[in-house]
């Protein structure tokens, strides 16, 4: 249960040298800036450094001059970096011309995509009336006929056919799509209005080809040719900016990684204080690194730098970062989804690690799923990166080992028969389905359940202590008042049941579940004696019973309710079992061939839906009956700063 | 009993149809549109009505193309549901069909009377022609009354018609037809009612075909009183025979001379008292207004299928009401807020402007 030491570091110099200390602090990779002034109670004589970042604007135009195309920069490791070796203006004015150049080539091929776009819409628009054999100049030049070109929707084309009223109501269809016909129709020049209104009152939608000469056919061909022409300028821009980065390219990988180091660098100024001409800069380091920062600032003459515990500043709530051991640093994903621990809190990565992967391999018993929910959790890590991955790999093992406790294979309940012949038993140890073995798997469920609830308050005793809250280590209902009150009911009242012991006497229920309830019930009082509050005595009494009354109600309820949850522990064993029966009596129901494809598809489903449901289950375990004890996730990350990922 | 309890499907699915339709928030954002060809591309792409619009360019779209495809849509909804209405689907699936009939017929009328009966034909919904027991396409060679009773000659509609065959040169009295036909198309739903629903179904969908009615004809009063000085007869005969108002309410309303002493009569008719507490722009509005109300609480509460069905149907209408209100407000350049007022559904609806 660990979270990684660290140190507040304090660093005070000359404002001169500030830029040194902000580049030898970024390229530490350890160093967590954090508000100068916050640390100090009189800042009446320390100003922030409020400044504009002259890298930023340099850094974003070269950025901008890139989406329009599907190349991007990288950033150079650290060490090629720190060869670079460029004047300030000099990298400006290669920013400007580098970031014109693309611009400029991008606005001449954005010009020729969009010309050959719109060609495209004039063929579209001019190719539904080839097959006419007209000549469009001819048409132009018609004195005393009008010409409309177009289309009817289908339906209107239909209704056309059976009105005959008018003469020149007449339209020649030429081409046609699922909807519409497209083509034209003609009116003599003192009827053009009239027939006008009857196509509108059809639909027609009027397509102008008054910029056209020729036939459509020769129309056609001389769009195509210039919208083919458009597409060769594209290719050679396209050529010209891909000659362009090739040349340019190593230079400008370069100033863009110079200028977001400096960038970054730069704004670690943004977290310290002026004042006169000094500055003071301040941070969390790893405990391990002090001796490193000692050794480089001691090279400064102004400036000088000073170590504390981050015990001694818990107000400031220190950064967190979990260290943990390999095979539990997986399930950091989990206590990460909750909330970090606070500075002085137990992380709880172990707890959660060891637990679900118990829990899982109970609920989700399978030697041959269990194989294969490995299998893909790996892939998921390799091939995705995916942090469940890391987590599905361990928890397969898990249903695998408790697969063999349980006897089952991809749902052969007996496939595991000679192995315990071998191994000395007379047949599998646990038959999931026998009605005796039932009951026990649900009064195991309970007792897991009890374990683990007192587990998770003696870590809040644990914990609480050591952040000296002992009105929640003691008083609270869970700490020792609620431990002795919870452990007496199962003790007394389920060793009788269980055992038959006859342990509850009067004595037993005043000492260990009543004189609990009265301590839990005024535990804030009996609390702020104890850390000696002035402030311990409640302002009004009726408020305070009334409150504490409704309080305590809902812990005694809890305890209950929290153990009674892990009945689906068990429940869930069963339903695998249960979801594999009904698998194998559908197969019985097919053929032989049909029985291999029902028990393939109904392992796939089961171990599909059951992996998920229980994934989810075990995790609402953790967090609602066993987090909800012990942990409150107030932390916050420690982000070093870090420019570079190649380390 | 199988088949009454099949038609229970209708109350989800009546209710996952109504949970599509749109929401204030899509109202406003239609009010803000500028153009008609605005309002169909975010129907198009934003609504439920995306399927029904995906054949129209909405850069140049005609606001009769899209009015009828909207209302395709509304046909086919109900043609879904009455596949569900197992128990008495045959005779409520004919509601939407006779009034569309109803409708196609007057609009006949309407430009044999206008004089151009050929044009008929420009207007004709297709998705209708499948369905209906007409021949619809033959009514754009009509050219007179005569020629299209001889077209509804084995029709239903025939026996109605006929009695209004003009004299020589007299115009056709378009009104009277309406009236027929419209107290032909209730009988032969309350018809329906009596004789094949029982219980709480009979009566909600009594409810709710006879508040319709009795506010239809209020309208009708005020309308032909007050705009036309109509006479009592003519009152009379311009009314639909249902409804739950009484012949002496009804009397009182024809015999009284101001819009306050028929708001007073009618504010006495429990009808009156639940929905006529608002004041209203137009007489015809307040039906319509009532009929969302009605159809809005039974698709909601109503357990019985028949009612949910035609409560949606109802609803459908007044969105589509409302849709075409925005398309026509947008069309003639008429201000966002005024288009607003006009609107039942964003008007009625919960939630803050």
């Amino acid at each position: 249960m660990a979270v990684q030491k660290i140190k507040v570091i304090s660093i005070i110099g000359r404002m001169d040298d500030l830029d040194e200390v902000t580049a030898l602090c970024g390229k530490s990779r350890v160093f967590h800036p954090d508000d100068a002034l916050s640390f100090y109670s009189d800042t009446s004589d320390f100003s922030p450094l409020n400044e504009e970042n002259p890298y930023s604007e340099p850094l974003q135009q070269l950025k901008d001059a890139l989406p329009f195309t599907n190349k991007k920069l990288k950033l150079l490791c650290s060490k090629d970096v720190a060869k670079i070796n460029i004047k300030t203006d000099e990298l400006k004015s290669y920013v400007e011309y580098i970031s014109n150049s693309f611009k400029q080539l991008h606005e001449q091929r954005a010009a020729a995509q969009k010309k050959v776009e719109i060609y495209n819409n004039e063929i579209e628009r001019i190719s539904h009336f080839v097959g006419l054999d007209l000549n469009l100049d001819d048409i132009h030049h018609c004195g005393y006929i009008k010409f409309r070109f177009g289309s009817l929707p289908k339906e209107s084309f239909e209704k056309l056919k059976s009105y005959n009223q008018n003469p020149y109501v007449v339209f020649f269809p030429c081409t046609s799509d699922h909807l519409h016909y497209w083509g034209v129709y003609f009116s003599p020049i003192e009827m053009v209005s009239e027939v006008d209104r009857i196509f509108s009152s059809l639909y027609f939608e009027r397509t102008r080809l008054s910029d056209f000469t020729g036939s459509p056919e020769s129309g056609v061909k001389v769009l195509s040719k210039k919208r083919d022409e458009e597409i060769q300028k594209v290719k050679q821009l396209d050529e010209q900016f891909n000659n362009l980065w090739k040349q340019e390219k190593p230079m400008c990988q370069k100033v863009y990684s110079w200028l977001t180091e400096q960038s970054v660098y730069f704004g670690i100024r943004s977290y310290s204080a002026k004042y006169n001409d000094n500055f003071i800069l301040t941070g969390w380091i790893p405990e391990d690194k002090e001796k490193y920062f000692k050794h480089e600032f001691d090279k400064f003459e102004s400036v000088d730098c000073t170590f504390e515990a981050a015990e001694g500043q818990l107000l400031h709530s220190p950064p967190v970062k979990l260290e943990n051991k390999k095979p539990f640093k997986p399930f950091e994903f989990f206590v990460d989804m909750y909330g970090l621990p606070s500075y002085d809190e137990v992380d709880p990565t172990p707890f959660v690690a060891i637990t679900y992967f118990l829990l899982f391999g109970i609920m989700f018993g399978d030697l041959g799923q269990g194989l294969c929910v490995s299998i893909i959790g790996y892939l998921m890590w390799k091939m995705k990166k995916m942090p469940l991955g890391k987590i599905l790999m361990p928890c397969g093992i898990s249903s695998s080992i408790f697969g063999i406790v349980f006897g089952s294979v991809f749902g052969f309940e007996h496939a595991l028969d000679p192995l315990y012949k071998v191994m000395g038993f007379s047949e599998k140890p646990v038959e999931v389905m026998k009605p005796t073995t039932t009951n026990m798997i649900i009064y195991s469920a309970v007792g897991i359940g009890i374990a683990l609830v007192i587990i998770a308050i003696l870590i809040n005793i644990y914990s609480s202590i050591k952040r000296k809250n002992f009105e929640n280590a003691f008083f609270g209902p869970n700490g020792v008042a609620g431990l002795v009150f919870y452990s007496a009911l199962v003790v007394g009242f389920g060793g009788q049941l269980a055992f038959g012991w006859q342990i509850v006497n009067s004595t037993y229920v005043l000492c260990f579940i009543i004189l609990p309830i009265i301590i839990m019930f005024f535990r804030d009082i009996f609390g702020g004696l104890v850390e000696r509050r002035p402030n311990w005595k409640p302002e009004k009494w009726g408020d305070y019973i009334m409150q504490n009354f409704f309080e305590v109600f809902e812990f005694l309820l809890s305890y209950a309710t929290n153990t009674m949850s892990f009945l689906r522990v068990g429940a869930f064993v069963l339903v695998h079992a249960g979801m594999m029966l009904v698998v194998f009596t559908l197969a019985e129901m097919s053929g032989p061939v049909g029985s291999v494809i029902v028990i393939i598809i109904g392992n796939i489903f089961v171990m599909a839906l059951e992996g998920l449901l229980v994934g989810i289950q075990v995790l609402r375990l953790e967090f609602y009956e066993m987090f909800s004890r012990f942990f409150d996730g107030g932390g916050r990350p420690f982000n070093p700063i870090i420019v570079h990922n190649e380390q | 009993m199988l088949s009454n309890l099949s038609s229970n499907a209708i109350l989800s699915k009546a209710r996952a149809l109504y949970g599509k339709c749109l929401t204030k928030n899509n109202y406003k954002d239609l009010l803000s549109c500028q153009t008609v060809n605005e309002v169909a591309a975010y129907l198009k792409s934003r609504t439920v009505y995306e399927k029904f619009l995906s054949g129209i360019n909405e850069s140049q779209v005609h606001r009769g193309q899209l009015e009828a495809k909207l209302k395709q849509r509304l046909f086919e909804d109900y043609a879904l549901l009455c596949r569900y209405e197992i128990s008495v689907g045959e005779h409520f699936s004919q509601y939407l069909i006779l009034r569309s009939e109803i409708e196609q017929i007057l609009h006949s009328i309407l430009l044999i009377n206008a004089g151009s009966p050929e044009e008929y034909i420009f207007s004709l919904p297709m998705y209708l022609v499948k369905h209906s027991n007409i021949n619809l396409t033959a009514l754009s060679h009509v050219k007179n009354f005569d020629e299209l009773l001889k077209i509804l000659e084995h029709t239903r509609y025939y026996k109605v018609l006929e009695q209004f065959k003009p004299i020589s040169d007299e115009p056709i009295n378009y009104t009277g037809i309406e009236n027929a036909l419209y107290t032909y198309l209730y009988g032969t739903v309350f018809k329906a009612i009596r004789e094949y629903t029982r219980g709480g179904t009979s009566k909600q969908l009594q409810e709710i075909f006879n508040t319709y009615i009795d506010l239809i004809n209020f309208a009708r009063i005020v309308r032909l009183k007050l705009f036309y000085n109509s006479s009592a007869d003519f009152i009379r005969s311009c009314l639909l025979p249902f409804g739950n108002m009484s012949k002496r309410t009804l009397s009182e309303l024809i015999d009284s001379n101001s819009a306050d002493e028929m708001n007073s009569i009618f504010k006495k008719t429990i009808i009156g008292k639940r929905y006529l507490t608002e004041h209203y722009a137009y007489p015809d509005e307040i039906s319509n207004h009532a009929k969302y109300r009605v159809c809005k609480h039974f698709i909601h509460f109503s357990t019985h299928p028949s009612v949910v069905m035609f409560s949606y149907t109802f609803i459908m209408e007044t969105e589509l009401r409302d849709i075409i209100t925005i398309i026509e407000g947008k069309r003639y350049g008429l201000p966002s807020e005024e288009i607003k007022k006009l609107l039942i559904i964003y008007n009625l609806s919960e939630g803050s402007d």
